[in-house]
């Protein structure tokens, strides 16, 4: 189980207070200072030909024979969107926690936090497709069905993010927060088209890379034969320090240049090590998007 | 190269290299870890393909050397090692014996045999260190030494110097001397003798290096050349004519040692042509030719030049010398009974004074060359005359005694002179009989004398015999004192022999006064063959043909041409003459073996034992150290 009692226990203590109105990732429940199409109508206006006639109030038209157009204060509840990497690589660890369990338990927080804000949120599963998608919706049964989703999800298969970004894309309607979670542990190229597509349908993207130690420092030594966890593929090296600062300048490389992409896109990269402890991680990214969050 | 073991019980060593692997293969067994992030390491791995070529050739360089390593240490241990041949280092004693014949003035090889000589030579040299000791002898007919015990550098110098003679060779005598050089060196002693070894004089040089090699001393012959065509002359001589004296006979011998060839020569008499010849000379054969030609009394040079040069120009060239006329001073003493066939022909004679005085008389005798006393009656001879003839002849002066029926009445008192001792009369009759080839009976018929009567004698010690009748001398004289006495049998007499009746007796009188009276001015005097010497009275200043100036007190013909002499108003001439130098025959067929073409020097070597420890140890450590390198690059130490 990805996520335990325990840690769904401590979920509960978390609170998250809004410092500021809008630029939040997590928004909602405050009014927009802009007016356009809401849930709630802020003012009328008289009718001008061209106006959507489904907005004209009628009960007004019933009252004064007037056509008005009511105005909504626009809907600032922004539907957010979590991608969670379950192919094979994320089952790894070689800490307390396997990379998917880590992933798992950051989008929990998240889902939890937008819970508490009563908004809405979206869950997607994916390894060379995509797996589960739970439709957004706000609420605690919402959240308790996207824990079950986790709960319930086989982290298996091998990772091919380009396509399943092609499928997201079509498959999202309107612009939302997404917030992708993986080890991405894929080409670069891959990496770097699903990241593009995706922002494309997104108002605001943050990119969560999470990595056990061992893939940092590769903390071995000796004859050693490494198996690929989703090719099954092999190679036998001699691990040595020398190999061990390459392997590490290499990992580095390759981290940097997902940070590279995240940056030419406008979307928030965080690269997390899973032997954080996962409140802190949370914690970081929650205040990194401008929420306060108290324990 | 062989290499041997000193410790070979270390063999048993090399089972421990399979303990290596044994170790090698309890190794902790590789790894095997599950990672996601292999994409990594193989991209890494990528990279370093070519360097890890080496590492694909050998699956694992460790194992690789740590076995080599040992195995080295092992061989250490072997105490490996191969024998070596390394040069001695001692000193040479050497002697270049090079020979300055004529042949080697031959430019058959360019630019001729001796410069190739003295190329070998100098090659020689180049080998010798500065502790080794240089010799040069010069094998001409007589052996030069012209450089002893001293230094390359020196001897070098010495043989820009030497040019090549005229004269014969003399390999073997020149080896001898080399040996007697090199005799008291303790150092290594070898001779390299540079010749062309076509013809030698004197001791044979296979017999010289026998006996050099007997002495501890090597002998390396060192060709130069081979076989060559050549026309040579190979005898010449001039002499004024026995009966007219303003007139010279010139007589050459050309030999071809060749094919078929033509030659022309041409002769000249004080720089003007008297005459030329062209001879067809059949294939190595020889052929001759004279020359009468008009001239004065005074001193002359002839020369026979051959037109056309070849290879060996020192024999197409003789210069001859033709003394001045001489006068002979003669006396004769006679009885007036006796026949004057004598004084008549004696009187003909253009080249001789002559004066008859009838006995008893006693003459002074100083003034004459040549005494001829006819007959000797007792009681006709003064007190006191064989005194005076005996200090003639003590003095150089020149007595011909003819037999006479009383002689052997006065042979005590001639006894000291006489070259016979003189027993007596006898009227056997004969022929006369030649003893000996001599220049006075050369063309003389004196075979064809008939004798009825002669006188029994007996030849003393140092007598030489000429002719003789029924075994007793007509012929002989003995040299005495300065002078000479000859004793003449063949009694001008008809009751004696028909001698003085035949046309040749006055010719036969002038050879014997011409002989007898023959001084240091004459032809045989004045013309040398090279490789002859002359004695002078004194040291003087000799000029030879090249111009060089020497003081000696002889002559040394090494040199063709005219040679003068400071203070003496004659000059010497000098030509090559022969035929052995002018052969240029081959290297003889029994030194062909022992003859190389070029200069080698095979310096003397010794077997001696190198270890191969230290490199097989150094080879061990270089690996240890790579080792180290290898584990430390690798991040295990």
């Amino acid at each position: 189980m990805a996520l335990s009692l325990d840690f769904l226990k401590q979920l509960k203590k978390l609170k998250l207070l809004t410092r500021r109105r809008v630029v939040s990732s997590f928004a909602g429940g405050r009014a927009s200072t802009r007016l356009g199409r809401g849930l709630e109508s802020a003012d009328k206006r008289q009718y001008f030909p061209g106006d959507d006639i489904r907005f004209i109030d009628w009960k007004v038209y019933g009252r004064t024979e007037r056509l008005f157009i009511k105005q909504f204060e626009e809907d600032k509840s922004l539907t957010t969107q979590i991608l969670i990497d379950c192919s094979n690589s994320m089952d790894f660890k070689t800490v307390e926690h396997t990379k998917f369990e880590y992933a798992s338990m950051l989008a929990a927080g998240f889902m939890y936090l937008i819970t508490n804000e009563n908004e809405k949120f979206g869950l997607m599963t994916y390894s060379t497709k995509i797996k589960d998608i739970l439709k957004a919706n706000r609420g605690k049964k919402q959240l308790l069905k996207a824990i079950s989703v986790i709960n319930e999800q086989n982290v298996s298969g091998k990772t091919d993010i380009g396509k399943v970004a092609n499928e997201y894309a079509k498959s999202i309607k309107t612009k939302s927060l997404v917030i992708l979670i993986s080890d991405f542990l894929e080409p670069v190229e891959n990496i770097q088209n699903a990241i593009y597509r995706i922002s494309k349908k997104t108002r605001n993207f943050i990119v969560v890379h999470v990595a056990d130690p061992i893939e940092f420092d590769l903390n071995y030594k000796g004859e050693t034969r490494f198996f690929d966890l989703e090719t099954e593929e092999s190679k036998k090296v001699y691990v040595s320090p020398d190999f061990q600062m390459r392997y590490s300048l290499r990992f580095m490389q390759h981290v940097n240049r997902i940070k590279r992409i995240c940056k030419a896109v406008n979307a928030d990269f965080y690269s997390i090590n899973t032997k954080t402890p996962i409140f802190d991680s949370i914690f970081d990214i929650a205040h990194l998007q401008g929420l306060k969050v108290h324990h | 190269m062989e290499v041997l073991f000193g410790n070979p019980w270390a063999w048993n060593l090399f089972w421990l290299l399979p303990l290596i692997v044994i170790l090698y293969l309890l190794r902790p067994k590789v790894k095997n870890i599950r990672i996601p992030s292999l994409m990594f390491i193989i991209d890494l791995e990528r990279k370093r393909r070519l360097r890890s070529l080496f590492r694909k050739l050998i699956r694992d360089p460790l194992l690789f050397l740590q076995l080599l390593i040992l195995a080295l240490l092992i061989t250490a241990i072997l105490e490996p090692f191969y024998y070596a041949r390394e040069p001695i280092d001692v000193d040479r004693s050497v002697v270049i014996v090079l020979d300055v014949s004529a042949s080697m003035q031959t430019t058959d090889v360019r630019p001729s045999r001796f410069e190739k000589s003295r190329d070998a030579a100098r090659q020689i040299l180049q080998t010798l260190k500065d502790t080794d000791t240089v010799s040069i002898v010069l094998a001409e007919n007589i052996p030069v030494t012209m450089l002893r015990g001293s230094d390359a550098n020196t001897a070098r110098g010495i043989l820009d110097k030497i040019n090549p003679k005229a004269t014969s060779t003399g390999l073997g005598n020149a080896i001898m001397l080399a040996k007697d050089i090199l005799a008291e060196s303790e150092s290594e002693k070898s001779i390299y003798v540079i010749s062309d070894f076509s013809t030698q004089t004197g001791l044979d040089a296979l017999t010289a290096q026998k006996q050099a090699f007997a002495a501890g001393v090597t002998v390396n012959l060192v060709g130069i050349g081979e076989e060559a065509q050549n026309i040579a002359i190979i005898d010449a001589s001039v002499e004024r004519d026995i009966e007219d004296k303003d007139r010279c006979n010139a007589r050459i011998l050309v030999s071809n040692f060749g094919e078929k060839k033509m030659a022309a020569f041409v002769m000249t008499l004080d720089e003007s042509i008297v005459g030329s010849k062209t001879l067809d000379i059949e294939a190595n054969g020889e052929d001759f030719f004279t020359l009468d030609f008009p001239c004065s009394g005074s001193r002359h040079v002839f020369s026979v030049k051959k037109q056309k040069p070849d290879i060996l120009d020192v024999d197409d060239e003789v210069q001859l010398i033709i003394p001045r006329r001489e006068r002979h001073k003669v006396l004769l003493i006679r009885e007036d009974e006796d026949d004057s066939y004598l004084s008549s022909a004696l009187e003909i004679s253009s080249v001789v004074d002559f004066e008859e005085v009838f006995a008893p008389v006693l003459p002074t005798l100083d003034e004459y060359d040549i005494v001829i006393l006819q007959s000797i009656t007792p009681g006709n001879i003064l007190s006191g005359t064989f005194e005076a003839l005996d200090d003639f002849v003590e003095e150089g002066g020149k007595l011909i005694i003819i037999s006479s029926e009383y002689l052997y009445q006065e042979t005590d008192k001639l006894d000291a002179l006489f070259p016979v001792d003189v027993m007596g009369p006898t009227e056997v009759s004969g022929v006369v009989t030649l003893e000996r080839e001599h220049e006075i009976t050369s063309n003389i018929d004196i075979e064809s004398v008939t004798v009825k009567k002669h006188l029994r004698v007996d030849a003393k010690d140092r007598t030489v015999e000429i002719a003789s009748v029924s075994g007793d001398e007509v012929l002989a004289y003995r040299e005495s004192g300065k002078g000479l006495v000859m004793f003449y049998g063949l009694t001008p007499d008809s009751e004696w022999s028909n001698f003085h009746l035949k046309p040749s007796f006055p010719i036969f009188w002038l050879k014997l006064i011409e002989w007898i009276d023959k001084d240091e001015t004459s032809s045989e005097y004045l013309n040398f063959r090279t490789g002859e010497q002359l004695a002078l009275n004194e040291e003087a200043t000799v000029v030879k043909p090249s111009g060089e100036a020497v003081i000696a007190s002889r002559i040394f013909f090494d040199e063709t041409g005219i040679y003068r002499v400071e203070g003496f108003t004659d000059t010497f001439s000098a030509n090559l003459l022969n035929r052995r130098e002018s052969q240029l025959l081959g290297k003889p067929e029994s030194m062909e073996d022992l003859i190389s073409e070029g200069y080698s020097y095979v310096q003397d070597s010794v077997e001696i034992e190198r270890s191969l420890y230290t490199y097989v140890l150094w080879a061990a450590i270089i690996l240890l150290i790579t080792e180290w390198a290898y584990l430390k690059r690798r991040g295990t130490l």
